[in-house]
């Protein structure tokens, strides 16, 4: 078990195999080596998320782990547009908590979780048209008249010729 | 005086609800929320309007609020004042206890649907605020992001030309961000159809590298299409995908004599169809295609351009010398799945045992065979002529769309046995099956149709022995469902008579492709019920 204390000064106590899922505690763990004691913190992330991080890493803890220089396979892995039921069920919070799972698995660099929200924002987008994008993300447009006119000319080029 | 109505007691007047105080608060909100958000000059804010109905409501509310509590305060007077001696009939005092506690219930009850009615604006107006929350949140999330998320993310998001376009239309800073990734832009198959303009544009933003592209007919060899064609030929040394289709002879020659000759150093999949590709090369040049792993044509390669070739599909034009053909597989040593439909010339074809000698290919897996007639004849002597003995799977595939029936003998049984490794077998649909025919030690038959359910279970069949035999799998492919329910019925009945009979009862059925059927395994009355659906 290791001990880790969030942003929020809160400590979660943890099984090493789930908190080996991210490759940033994985190489602070190996740091510390065996003390159980030592505290490990972790600045950028509350408790809220990083409790929520933990029930993924729980939920994954044995699956395989990516290998960080096979580039090949985390493209593949990243290819695939589909997201498991367990991990859409697991996804489905709110979009503030969605982009703090997103911030904390980049810190944290757990890959899986963060393909994971990157294809859960990325399917936000899919099929929209751009004023249903901009909806999404409260944008507006600022494109200058010349730019209008270039994306008039490209709209003929999405038609299905 | 006793004080003997609840009312009195809580009559006081609360404070007076200040619409100014949350006017205020909303104010702030948005001042707090411009200068949060580092991009506030695209956001549409939607506060003040929100502000402005929430003040009119309250305001409204606030005065039906006063006017309910000036009426409590009335009955709470009123009831403070009773003296009981002034009533010595209690019947009398219950009267005017009674009215005083209706009256105050009733102007209660109107108070409330007033509430009500001022507060239905109030609500209506926080949708949008909570909808600007979340889109807030959105982008809020979307900046706070690392840089390098943002093209990730966008490459998720697109696909095609289509959703690509969408999101690069978005605002500036989404099209910059899609238009400097050209991994974005790279999986757009550049167009004949397009005109130089957009061809040049799209290949620019996909960094002039792994180009993928697809040539369509040309109409004579001047114009528009040529143009493009041409436009997409520039780019021979970055393209790394491409499909030729009908590029004539003479339309080659005109694009070789505008561009000279081509070479394709980058090209790893290549398509063509009723095309003369070979011309656009320098004789002495060509088949200079060092990365080509994937081929499908129907012309003969030359020998130099199968070496790397793990994946060959050749539905050949001509009539085919046998020689010729196994020549050029022999020097496809590195192929894993191979595709073959070819007619041969008769003097090949109407040997009994051709005399060559078997092209061995150790990393074949499936190994596709096709015939253009009714007659297996040219496909049975090719199969007979590849050696693997990795092979997996046997797929025969019936070009000439005829109905066929497995039999026990002759250019089917040929096939079949040429090699005894495989264990997964794919019939052409309209095969009327009988399972005695089957090798035994197929574990896997694959039966594509397209059409009903009962029209291909019906053509199961069974008159001999097969109590050796390893099926465990049927799989059917591109099925829709049933389109007679007591038909289908008929045919599972019937099937399952002849699995059973042959002691294959516990064969598994697996739908692919169709829409109406649940994914997976199931047993035989699981399927039916599943097209039932």
């Amino acid at each position: 078990m290791v001990i880790i204390r969030t942003a929020d000064k809160e400590k979660f106590t943890v099984d090493r195999d789930v908190a080996e899922c991210s490759v940033l505690l994985k190489n602070l763990l190996e740091d510390v080596g065996e003390n159980e004691e030592e505290e490990i913190p972790v600045q950028n992330i509350n408790s809220s998320v990083f409790r929520k991080v933990l029930e993924w890493c729980e939920h994954h803890k044995n699956d395989p782990r990516p290998a960080s220089d096979d580039s090949a396979a985390e493209e593949s892995r990243r290819r695939t547009t589909d997201i498991s039921e367990w991990d859409q069920k697991f996804i489905a919070v709110d979009q503030e908590m969605l982009f703090e799972i997103i911030l904390a698995a980049n810190y944290l660099d757990i890959k899986p979780l963060l393909d994971v929200g990157c294809k859960t924002v990325a399917n936000m987008i899919k099929g929209k048209t751009p004023e249903e994008i901009r909806k999404l993300f409260n944008i507006t447009n600022d494109f200058t008249p010349e730019e209008e006119a270039q994306i008039r000319r490209e709209n003929e080029w999405a038609e299905d010729r | 005086m006793p004080n003997n109505s609840g009312c009195a007691g809580t009559a006081s007047t609360p404070a007076p609800i200040k619409s100014h105080t949350l006017s205020h608060s909303l104010s702030l909100s948005a001042i707090v929320y411009h200068n949060a958000n580092p991009m506030r000059s695209n956001m549409v804010n939607p506060f003040l309007d929100v502000e402005d109905e929430l003040s009119g409501a309250l305001d409204r509310f606030r005065h039906a609020a006063d006017g309910l509590w000036r009426v409590i305060d009335k009955c709470a007077s009123t009831l403070q004042k009773i003296d009981v001696e002034d009533y010595p009939d209690p019947f009398k005092t219950l009267g005017f206890l009674r009215a005083t506690a209706h009256h105050f219930y009733s102007t209660l009850s109107d108070s409330q649907t007033a509430i009500d009615k001022m507060l239905g604006p109030s609500k209506k107006a926080l949708k949008p605020l909570q909808s600007h929350i979340d889109s807030s949140a959105m982008k809020y999330g979307l900046n706070r992001l690392p840089t390098e998320l943002l093209p990730r993310i966008f490459l998720d998001a697109t696909s095609d030309m289509k959703s690509t376009i969408a999101l690069s239309h978005v605002s500036k800073q989404f099209r910059s961000i899609v238009n400097r990734s050209p991994a974005i832009w790279r999986r757009i198959r550049l167009s004949s159809k397009w005109d130089r303009e957009q061809i040049l544009a799209i290949a620019e933003r996909s960094a002039f590298l792994s180009l993928k592209a697809i040539i369509w007919p040309q109409k004579g060899v001047s114009g528009k299409g040529l143009d493009s064609a041409t436009a997409i030929f520039s780019f021979h040394s970055c393209l790394e995908e491409l499909s030729i289709n009908y590029l004539s002879m003479e339309a080659a020659e005109e694009v070789r004599r505008r561009l000279g000759f081509l070479h394709f150093p980058s090209l790893q999949v290549l398509s063509s169809r009723k095309s003369d590709v070979l011309a656009l090369q320098h004789p002495q040049q060509i088949f200079e295609m060092p990365l080509l792993h994937t081929l499908d044509a129907d012309f003969l390669p030359h020998n130099s351009m199968a070496r790397n070739l793990v994946k060959l599909s050749l539905n050949l034009r001509e009539v085919m010398a046998l020689a010729n053909l196994l020549d050029v597989l022999s020097s496809a040593s590195a192929l894993q799945d191979l595709s073959v439909c070819v007619e041969l010339r008769t003097e090949d074809a109407e040997q009994e045992v051709p005399d060559h000698k078997p092209v061995r290919l150790p990393g074949l897996v499936k190994l596709s065979l096709g015939f253009l007639k009714v007659s297996m004849r040219s496909a049975s002597i090719v199969a007979r002529k590849i050696r693997s003995s990795s092979l997996q799977t046997l797929v025969l595939l019936n070009e000439a769309h005829s109905p066929m029936r497995t039999t026990n003998d002759g250019p089917f049984q040929d096939i079949l046995q040429s090699n005894p490794s495989f264990t997964e077998l794919e019939l052409p649909p309209f095969t009327s099956i009988d399972l005695c025919h089957i090798p035994p030690q197929v574990e896997v038959l694959v039966l594509p149709y397209e059409g009903y359910a009962e029209y291909a279970l019906v053509r199961f069949n069974c008159v001999g022995t097969v109590s050796s035999h390893q099926i465990r799998l049927i799989r059917f492919r591109g099925f829709r469902r049933s389109g007679n329910p007591s038909r289908l019925r008929d045919c599972v009945y019937h099937i399952r008579a002849v699995l059973l009979d042959s002691g294959l009862n516990a064969v598994q059925f697996e739908f692919q492709d169709c829409p109406k059927c649940r994914n997976g395994s199931f047993n035989l009355e699981d399927a039916y019920l599943a097209f039932l659906d």
